[in-house]
């Protein structure tokens, strides 16, 4: 009797695993072109100059004037999306990071700071249970995306003085 | 028999596309480490040391007399819920705009004076900062508390030339 049910048995795993397989999904979207650190880590404060960053990195994507200063932006996004629907079941993990720099230069055009970020690389695809691989320092705090503030949200004036 | 079964299927597939049961989590950059504001201090810290400890903002913009704004934040939400609804869009946007800020947003806002020295540090959601700042530049009004201080001790040392 086992030996007969076993095939059938077999049967309906593989069938129920063909039925589930088409409803999970992945996607990734990226923006912009991945940032070298390499590159950015030749920028030197004080002697780079604009004309050499643009060299370098290219055009920004973003030039935002400040006075007689400027500051440009380059980045890259990674999105990685990962899901799972079962009739009437949806789970859907979204995870995106970026590849950020920014650079200051004064009104000479002379690179005044240097701000960089490098995290696109480590999106993942997940499921909503699992932990995100942050550092254990990054660790974050819960909240639900609602928009109602903290307690610790310092008043403008405590937080100045 | 017959009926009842074609009735489940017929509420099977009304289920489907009207109710849905979502688990969904979405993350938008790495989260900010907690206690940020500790590590620098007013009047002392520099734009160097802010972009050394907390790498790229996500945005900068410039607020008047030369002084800047970095704001560094991220996002994260986890929701379970049952949902009564025809399906039209994702439930989760992934998306970043840098036109405008994002309201999602939450973290730090450090506020720069033209030599670069931190003025104003604050957490909280950044779009609601850079609505006050627009509205109120504090480190400006911060510098005219101090002016008026000074003012008033000046009087209170020489009442002879209080007006």
């Amino acid at each position: 009797m086992k030996n007969l049910n076993a095939p059938r048995l077999g049967a309906a795993c593989l069938v129920a695993c063909l039925a589930l397989l088409p409803s999970c999904f992945v996607s990734r979207e990226t923006t912009n072109v991945p940032l070298d650190p390499e590159v950015v880590s030749q920028l030197r404060p004080g002697e780079t100059t604009a004309r050499e960053v643009a060299e370098l990195l290219g055009a920004p994507s973003e030039v935002v004037q400040l006075g007689f200063r400027s500051a440009w932006r380059y980045d890259h996004v990674r999105a990685k999306r990962a899901g799972f629907t079962l009739i009437v079941v949806t789970l859907l993990d979204t995870d995106a990071r970026q590849d950020r720099v920014w650079v200051f230069f004064d009104e000479d055009d002379l690179l005044l700071n240097v701000g960089s970020t490098f995290d696109a690389g480590d999106a993942e695809y997940q499921m909503p249970w699992m932990d995100r691989n942050y550092p254990e320092d990054d660790a974050p705090e819960t909240y639900d995306g609602s928009r109602e503030p903290d307690a610790d949200d310092a008043p403008m004036e405590d937080a100045a003085s | 028999m017959m009926r009842a079964a074609l009735g489940a299927l017929l509420a099977g597939g009304l289920a489907t596309s009207c109710l849905s049961v979502n688990w969904t989590r979405s993350t938008l950059h790495r989260p900010v480490q907690d206690g940020v504001l500790e590590d620098y201090v007013v009047d002392e810290s520099t734009m160097a040391d802010a972009l050394d400890g907390l790498g790229a903002p996500l945005y900068v913009w410039e607020l008047s007399r030369g002084a800047s704004a970095l704001a560094w934040g991220w996002y994260g939400s986890r929701d379970l819920g049952v949902q009564v609804s025809v399906p039209t869009r994702s439930p989760v946007d992934p998306s970043f705009q840098y036109s405008q800020i994002d309201r999602r947003l939450r973290g730090y806002v450090f506020v720069f004076d033209a030599d670069d020295r931190l003025r104003y540090m604050r957490k909280g959601y950044l779009a609601d900062i850079a609505d006050e700042l627009r509205r109120r530049p504090v480190f400006e009004v911060a510098g005219a508390e101090e002016r008026l201080r000074e003012r008033e001790d000046a009087d209170a040392a020489d009442p002879g030339d209080a007006r």
